[in-house]
């Protein structure tokens, strides 16, 4: 459901708040928070940006979200294009659009079409999205469910189960840039790795992994891979830099 | 009920099937194929995925066959176990065959009869799929009038409470010529002079009641 088809929605005002306040929630244009709002109720707007810190007691729904400071949601919440630079605390949250440059931790399930993530997200659930970039770092205890995975690894990854069409998993390198020398003296301190039960796909490239399972139409083991066991069915190239323990066809 | 499942492993699946992990994965993702159909279980390799043979077969070949035409979103809805949906006009589903009028007519008397409010006009979607059962069920012949109405009553009752999202399995007992009707989520047991007359998966049923509802012969 679109916010944007609300009936009242056009006659509804802006809220702006500053300083700290309890707030019955309600419908609304555009909120902005500055200070450190607490709404006891459900809150359904346009936009949402919030530079404080605000804490939601009831449902959220929001077109477009963007959080800088910090964001606590404990009921259902359904964010439309979010995008954090701060950090973000939540149950399960549904999106069309995520970026996360910033934190961002679900008590539950992440469902959204796409996400982008430059910062940190903590799944406790599983995690639904269409495409899913990223080159940060993530924890999922759940399934990662995909179509369409291309992610570089920004220190220690972790997935319980992937499965999707075509996942990617390529080794960090060099590009040119000022921000480019932080992330590779990062690379120093933490090892840039995906971890992951089992990985599932019908186009699979792996680089720097390690799985106990990685099954696949067509699978491709890169560079730095420790894999247990490889099942593919049309075809499999594993470099003889990767660990693997066993590949069978079938 | 029983204990001893038909399954079929994931690999299997995708063989027999002709399917890709992609479209199984996107499929469960937009909630076509129900979360509990995918059984853990340890094997060989560690854990691997089973599904309920039969029921997993059939939904991938209804997808396969309803892909082309209906968008995945509205394929969804099709498939959505929860028995909600636009209220239908009596004169349409008649009209259509769904329901009959023989059958609509048996149902209002016995609604009489109880001193339970008519049926209104346009009539709840989970109320015409319970009358669409009914009208199944007569049809059938297996089960007479009166436990036909029983069954219907017990389903409104049942949709009434409202406790779980899924249907549940709706299954009709006879003892000593006395039928006894109940919809449960579990697994029941009966002694041994009871007779199971009907078991039925309500959600299957809901699937079957929608497709028609859509035009399609199943």
């Amino acid at each position: 459901m679109n916010p944007n088809t609300g009936d009242d929605m056009r006659i509804a005002r802006n809220l702006s708040l500053m300083g700290t306040c309890d707030h019955g929630g309600g419908r609304f244009r555009k909120v902005s928070i500055m200070g450190q709002v607490h709404f006891q109720e459900d809150l359904r707007c346009l936009s949402f940006s919030c530079m404080g810190k605000a804490w939601m007691e009831g449902a959220f729904r929001s077109a477009k979200t963007s959080v800088m400071g910090e964001l606590t949601l404990e009921g259902p919440a359904e964010g439309g294009r979010i995008s954090v630079m701060g950090r973000v605390f939540s149950g399960n949250l549904s999106a069309q659009r995520l970026d996360a440059m910033g934190e961002l931790t679900i008590h539950g399930k992440l469902e959204a079409e796409e996400v982008k993530l430059l910062g940190r997200l903590t799944i406790e659930g599983d995690c639904n999205v269409d495409r899913f970039r990223s080159y940060g770092d993530f924890d999922i205890s759940g399934l990662l469910s995909v179509d369409d995975l291309s992610l570089t690894p920004g220190s220690r990854c972790r997935a319980g189960e992937i499965g999707g069409a075509h996942i990617e998993v390529r080794r960090y390198f060099w590009r040119h840039g000022v921000a480019e020398v932080f992330r590779a003296l990062s690379g120093f301190l933490h090892e840039r790795r995906l971890e992951a039960r089992t990985i599932e796909g019908d186009e699979i490239f792996l680089e720097d992994v390690t799985a106990e399972l990685v099954r696949g139409t067509r699978v491709t083991i890169g560079k730095g891979c420790r894999i247990a066991r490889v099942e593919y069915g049309e075809l499999c190239h594993i470099h003889p830099k990767a660990e693997v323990g066993e590949s069978v066809q079938g | 009920m029983n204990e001893q499942e038909d399954l079929i492993s994931k690999k299997e699946l995708l063989e027999t099937t002709n399917i890709s992990y992609g479209q199984l994965y996107r499929w469960k993702r937009k909630g076509l194929i129900p979360e509990s159909w995918f059984r853990k279980k340890s094997a060989f390799t560690g854990q691997e995925t089973f599904f309920p043979r039969q029921e997993i077969l059939e939904r991938v070949e209804r997808i396969k066959g309803m892909k082309e035409d209906v968008a995945l979103s509205e394929l969804a809805d099709l498939l959505s176990p929860t028995p909600s949906g636009d209220p239908l006009s009596i004169e349409e589903i008649t009209r259509r065959n769904i329901v009959s009028q023989a059958t609509f007519d048996l149902l209002q008397e016995a609604a009489w009869e109880n001193g339970a409010p008519p049926l209104s006009d346009p009539i709840p979607f989970g109320t015409a799929f319970h009358a669409h059962l009914s009208e199944t069920l007569l049809g059938d012949g297996k089960l007479s009038r009166e436990e036909v109405l029983l069954v219907f009553r017990t389903l409104e009752e049942a949709r009434g409470a409202e406790r779980s999202e899924e249907p549940g399995e709706l299954v009709l007992v006879r003892k000593r010529g006395v039928a006894l009707c109940l919809v449960h989520r579990g697994e029941v047991l009966f002694d041994r002079e009871a007779r199971t007359v009907l078991e039925m998966d309500l959600a299957r049923a809901l699937t079957d009641f929608r497709w028609l509802l859509k035009g399609e012969r199943t």
